[in-house]
C-alpha cells in the first residue's frame, strides 16, 4: 500500500509541476485575484468616489412667470440653500453643486426646451401660473437625460421646501401650533444591528459568490489542460503505459486542479482584505465613517469555516469539470462542453444574493448554491452546524462520485482512443466482481457521506413522523440497509467488513467496564468543555432528548440504548474501520473514525463527548478484535443515559461532574480496555 | 517471449447517419517473437498494426483472443503486470513538453517503483548509450523530432523491460537518427530482449528483421524469415514481396 501511496504522490507532483510550469495557469491563479481583482476595485472605487464629489455639475434652470403671487426669487433662494450643505458639528460648509436660475420673459415651446436640453443649454424648464387660489408649477425636463433629471430632483425638493414655508405660516396666521398640528407622530429609529453583524450583512452577499466564482476560474483551466489538453498533445497514451489503475491517475489530476483552486480562493480573500482593510482605514482618517467600528476579529470562526468549504468546493469543481472535459478531444474542444456547466454553476453561485433563499435541508443538497448561501450565514453569525455537515456530505458524495465515474472513463478505451461515447457504467458489473473482498477506502468514501445525506435528508423526517419508533426504523433502514445492500451487491465477505469474529464472554464483560468508565470521563469531558468555552447542547437537541426519553423504560432502552449500540457501530466502528485499518496507521484509524462520529452527532459540544467515546470504542474494536464487544460498551453508555434521565434526579446527576468519577471512569477504561485486550490473544487488527 | 493467440478487436464504426456497423480491425492473429527476436509488422495503412500493437502492449482489451508473455521468472498475469515488462512506443505516445528528458525519466522510473539511486544510474546509462547529453535538461518542446524521438525511446528503456513495441519507430527522422534507432534495437537484441515493431520502410525491415509478419485486413498474410519470404514469391527484395503479396489479396478481393 505504502508503494501505491507513494505512487500517487509521484503522479500528484507531476500533474502539479506540470500546470505550475503552464504560464496561462499560473496567470490565472495569481495574477488575477493578486493584481486584476484590486485594481478593478480600486478603479471603479475611485469612479464613483469621484462621480459623487463632482462640484463642478451647475444646474441651469429657467422660469416663466405668470403668477402674480408667486415670487421666483424665493424659489431661487431655495433651490441655492438646499446646494449648500452644512455640517451638524462645526458648522463648516459646503457647495455640493451650482444652480443657475434665469427669469425668461417667454413662454419656450415643448419643442424648443427638448432642443436646449439635448444641446445643454439648459436643465429644467419651469411655467408657473394663477390656478385659482393655488399656483401651479410645470416643469418641464427629460427622463432620458441625466443633468436634466437631477436638475428635476432639486426643483422638486426647492417646491416643496416652498410649500411647507406657506403652509407653516398658514397654520401659525390661523393660531394653531405649527409643530403638533403639522407632525403630529414623531418617528425615530434605532438600529439594533452591531457594525459587524452589517458588515457581515454586506459581505454575505458579496462575498461568498466572489470565492465561489474565483475557484471556478482557477479550475476551469487546470481542469481542460490535464484532460482534454493532454489528449491534445497525445502524452495520454505514454502515460497509460503506466502500470497503474485509471484511478490514480484521475484522483491525481483532480487533486492537482482542486489544489489551484484553493490557492486561488485563498489568495484572492488574502488580497480583498487587504484592499477592504486599506479603504476602510483610509475612509475613517477622512472621517467618513466616523463611529462605525468594525472588530474584524469576529470574522475568524466563518474564515476558519471557510477552509474546508473552499476545499470541497474547489474538489467538486474540478471533478465536474473533467467529467465533461475528459470527452473533449481538444482544448477548443473542452472550453465548448464547459460553457452550459460553468453558466449553471455561475448562476447558483449567485445564489448568495438572494436573500430570500434560506439553507434548508433541501437546498444543502443543491451543490454551489449550498456552498454559497453556508458562507453566506456564517458571515451573518447564523450558522447551523447540522446544516454545515450536511453541505460538506453532499459536496464529498458528488466529487466522490464524480471521480469514480472518471475513473470509469479513463479505464474505457472508447473514450480513450475516441471512436464513440458509449456508456460508461458507474458501477463495475456484477459479474466482473470479485468475492469475498473486504471494504475499501474508496467505498468508505462514497458510503459515509452517502449513508449521512440520507439520514439527514429522510431520518430527520422519519423520527420526526414515528417519533421514540423513527429512530429505530431510521437507524436500521439508513445506517445498516444501505451499506449492507451495497456490500451484498459488490459481494463483499460481511464477517470481515463488520469484524462479526468470535469473542470470549470476558471480553464482553470488559466492553461493559470500559462502557461505564468511557461514560463517566465523557461526562466530565462535556462539563469541562461547557464550562471553559460555554458551548452548551444545541436547543433542538436537547428538546428531541426529553421527547425521547419520556417515554416508558423499556421502549426507552431498545430505541436509545440498543439500537445505535446495533446499528452505529456496525457503520462506524464496523465499516469505516474495516475500510482504513489496512492501510492507515491504527492510531489515524481510531482517530478519524471517532471524528466522523464526533460528526454524525451534529452538535459542537457532543462532537467532542461523543468524538472521545467513539475513540474508546475504536480502542475496544482494535484490542478484541471484534465488533461484540464495542457493541456492549455502547449499549452501556446510552443505558446509563436513559437510566439518569429517567430515574435519577438532576441534582443527583450533576453529581457526576465531580472530578472523582473522572479517575475512577478512566481506571475502569484501562481496566475494560486491559480485560478486552488480554481475553483476545489471537485475532488482532 | 510474447504470443498473440487468435487475436480479435471489433469496433463499431458509423456507416451512414444512425447507421452502424461491426468491423473486425484486427481478425484473428496469431503469432509469437521469442527472446532474441525482432519481428517487423508490415502492412498497409489501415491493416490493424497499431490496434495489433495496442493489444499486445496491454493498452486495449481484445474482443477475443489472448496475449501471453513470460518474462523474467515466468508467465506474467494481469495487466498492471504485464505493462511492467513492455516498452512501448508509437506516434500516440508523446512526451510532456513542459519537462526535460532527465525529469520525464525520473517521473517514469518513480512510477515503475524503482529506487530513487537505481533510476539516478540507469538514467546516466540511456543518457549515454542515446547520445543525449547535449539536450538532456532541456524541456522537450524545445527539441528537434530526432532528439524527442531518442527521447521517447529512452523513456521505454528505463524501467528495463524484456520486450519492446514500436509502433514505426523511425517514421520521419533523418537517416543519422533513424540509423541511431536501428542501432539501438539491434544492441537489445543482442541482449536478448524481444522487440516486436511496425514500419513501412522496407529496407529496413529486411536489414533488421529476423521475422516479418504481413497483415492486411486484420488478418495474418505471411509470417517467415525476409529470406524465406523472398525465395517463396520469388521477388529480388523485401519491398516486391510486399507488392505481389498485398496486391494478390486486394485483387483477389476486388474479384469477389
Amino acid at each position: 500500500m505504502n508503494s501505491k501511496l507513494k505512487i500517487f504522490k509521484t503522479l500528484f507532483l507531476k500533474e502539479l509541476r506540470d500546470v505550475l510550469r503552464d504560464k496561462k495557469a499560473i496567470m490565472m491563479m495569481v495574477l488575477v485575484p493578486v493584481i486584476v481583482y484590486p485594481l478593478i476595485m480600486m478603479v471603479s472605487l475611485m469612479v464613483s468616489s469621484m462621480l459623487a464629489n463632482d462640484k463642478d455639475t451647475t444646474y441651469d434652470i429657467a422660469v416663466y412667470n405668470e403668477s402674480t403671487g408667486f415670487d421666483v426669487g424665493n424659489l431661487e433662494n431655495a433651490l441655492k440653500e438646499n446646494a449648500v450643505e452644512t455640517d451638524e458639528e462645526d458648522g463648516s460648509k459646503e457647495q455640493l453643486y451650482n444652480v443657475i436660475c434665469t427669469v425668461s420673459d417667454k413662454k419656450i415651446s415643448e419643442d424648443q426646451c427638448k432642443s436646449m436640453i439635448s444641446d445643454k443649454d439648459l436643465d429644467a424648464y419651469l411655467e408657473i401660473a394663477d390656478n385659482g387660489e393655488k399656483v401651479e408649477v410645470k416643469a418641464f425636463y427629460m427622463e432620458s437625460v441625466n443633468e436634466s433629471s437631477e436638475a428635476m430632483d432639486k426643483v422638486r425638493r426647492a417646491v416643496d421646501n416652498l410649500s411647507d414655508g406657506i403652509v407653516e405660516e398658514n397654520v401659525e396666521k390661523a393660531g394653531l401650533d405649527k409643530d403638533s398640528f403639522l407632525y403630529p407622530i414623531s418617528f425615530e429609529k434605532k438600529g439594533l444591528s452591531s457594525s459587524e453583524q452589517i458588515a457581515g450583512q454586506i459581505l454575505g452577499m458579496i462575498l461568498p459568490m466572489m470565492i465561489v466564482l474565483s475557484i471556478l476560474i482557477s479550475v476551469m483551466h487546470p481542469s481542460i489542460d490535464l484532460t482534454a489538453g493532454e489528449k491534445e498533445r497525445g502524452t495520454l497514451e505514454t502515460l497509460l503505459m503506466l502500470p497503474v489503475s485509471g484511478k490514480y491517475i484521475v484522483m491525481a489530476k483532480t487533486l492537482t486542479a482542486a489544489l489551484c483552486g484553493v490557492v486561488t480562493a485563498i489568495l484572492n480573500i488574502l488580497s480583498m482584505s487587504v484592499v477592504f482593510g486599506v479603504l476602510f482605514e483610509q475612509n475613517k482618517a477622512a472621517g467618513l465613517i466616523d463611529g462605525i467600528n468594525i472588530d474584524f476579529s469576529s470574522f475568524i470562526s466563518a474564515m476558519l469555516l471557510t477552509f474546508p468549504v473552499i476545499i470541497v468546493t474547489a474538489l467538486f469543481m474540478s471533478a465536474i469539470f473533467m467529467c465533461f472535459t475528459c470527452f473533449a478531444k481538444s482544448y477548443k474542444e473542452a472550453n465548448s462542453y464547459m460553457s452550459p456547466v460553468m453558466m449553471v454553476l455561475m448562476f447558483l453561485a449567485y445564489g448568495s444574493m438572494i436573500p430570500t433563499v434560506e439553507l434548508n435541508q433541501y437546498v444543502a443538497v443543491v451543490p454551489v448554491l449550498n456552498v454559497s448561501i453556508l458562507l453566506r450565514d456564517a458571515l451573518n453569525f447564523k450558522l447551523d452546524y447540522t446544516m454545515l455537515l450536511l453541505v460538506l456530505c453532499s459536496m464529498v458524495l458528488y466529487s466522490v462520485l464524480s471521480i469514480l465515474f472518471l475513473s470509469k472513463a479513463y479505464n474505457s478505451e472508447n473514450l480513450l482512443f475516441g471512436d464513440g461515447k458509449n456508456a460508461i457504467s458507474l458501477f463495475e458489473k456484477r459479474s466482473n466482481i470479485k468475492k469475498g473482498m473486504s471494504v475499501t477506502i474508496g467505498d468508505a468514501c462514497f458510503i459515509y457521506p452517502f449513508v449521512i445525506l440520507v439520514y439527514l435528508l429522510f431520518g430527520t423526517l422519519i423520527q420526526a413522523k414515528y417519533e421514540l419508533a423513527g429512530l429505530p426504523i431510521s437507524q436500521f433502514l439508513i445506517l445498516v440497509g444501505i451499506p449492507l445492500a451495497f456490500f451484498i451487491y459488490a459481494k463483499k465477505d460481511i464477517k470481515k467488513v463488520y469484524s462479526f469474529n468470535n469473542c470470549k464472554p470476558l471480553s464482553l464483560v470488559g466492553g461493559v467496564i470500559t462502557g461505564i468508565g468511557a461514560f463517566f470521563v465523557a461526562a466530565i469531558l462535556g462539563d469541562i468543555i461547557m464550562k471553559v468555552t460555554g458551548i452548551t447542547i444545541g436547543e433542538g437537541l436537547s428538546d428531541a432528548f426529553k421527547e425521547f426519553f419520556s417515554h416508558n423504560a423499556v421502549m426507552a432502552t431498545l430505541c436509545i440504548a440498543l439500537t445505535p449500540a446495533i446499528a452505529e457501530e456496525m457503520l462506524f466502528r464496523g465499516v469505516l474501520l474495516s475500510a482504513l485499518k489496512d492501510k492507515v496507521k491504527p492510531v489515524y484509524t481510531v482517530l478519524i473514525v471517532s471524528v466522523l462520529f464526533g460528526l454524525f452527532h451534529m452538535d459542537l459540544l457532543k462532537f467532542f463527548t461523543t468524538g472521545f467515546i467513539g475513540a474508546i470504542f475504536g480502542l475496544i474494536v482494535y484490542y478484541g478484535g471484534s465488533i461484540f464487544p464495542s457493541m456492549f460498551a455502547h449499549f452501556t453508555v446510552n443505558f446509563i443515559s436513559v437510566i439518569l434521565a429517567k430515574y435519577v434526579s438532576e441534582q443527583t446527576a450533576n453529581m457526576l461532574t465531580n472530578p472523582i468519577f473522572g479517575i475512577i471512569g478512566l481506571v475502569l477504561v484501562i481496566v475494560g480496555l486491559f480485560i478486552v485486550k488480554n481475553s483476545n490473544k489471537e485475532q488482532s487488527f | 517471449m510474447i504470443r498473440a493467440k487468435n487475436l480479435v478487436k471489433t469496433f463499431t464504426k458509423t456507416v451512414q447517419k444512425n447507421k452502424k456497423v461491426e468491423f473486425n480491425a484486427v481478425d484473428g492473429i496469431s503469432f509469437e517473437a521469442e527472446k532474441g527476436e525482432i519481428v517487423g509488422l508490415l502492412g498497409p495503412n489501415g491493416a490493424g498494426k497499431t490496434t495489433l500493437l495496442r493489444m499486445l502492449a496491454g493498452l486495449m482489451t481484445p474482443t477475443g483472443g489472448e496475449v501471453s508473455v513470460t518474462a523474467g521468472s515466468g508467465e506474467i498475469t494481469g495487466n498492471e503486470d504485464l505493462k511492467r515488462h513492455i516498452g512501448y512506443m508509437s506516434a500516440n505516445t508523446k512526451l510532456y513538453g513542459r519537462f526535460s528528458a532527465r525529469e520525464i525519466l525520473k517521473f517514469y522510473g518513480q512510477v515503475y517503483g524503482m529506487e530513487d539511486s537505481d533510476i539516478e544510474r540507469r538514467t546516466d546509462e540511456i543518457i549515454k548509450v542515446l547520445n543525449m547529453d547535449k539536450f538532456a535538461d532541456n524541456r522537450i518542446d524545445r527539441l528537434s523530432t530526432g532528439q524527442v524521438q531518442r527521447t521517447s525511446i529512452s523513456r521505454c528503456l528505463i524501467h528495463d523491460p524484456e520486450i519492446y513495441i514500436f509502433d514505426e519507430p523511425t517514421l520521419g527522422l533523418d537517416i543519422l537518427s533513424s540509423s541511431a534507432i536501428i542501432d539501438f534495437m539491434l544492441a537489445e537484441k543482442e541482449k536478448g530482449k524481444t522487440v516486436i515493431y511496425s514500419t513501412h520502410y522496407m529496407e529496413e525491415a529486411e536489414y533488421l528483421c529476423d521475422r516479418i509478419v504481413m497483415i492486411h485486413e486484420g488478418k495474418v498474410v505471411c509470417n517467415d524469415s525476409p529470406d524465406n519470404l523472398k525465395k517463396e514469391t520469388g521477388s529480388q527484395n523485401l519491398r516486391e514481396v510486399f507488392r505481389k503479396l498485398i496486391e494478390n489479396k486486394m485483387e483477389s478481393a476486388a474479384n469477389e
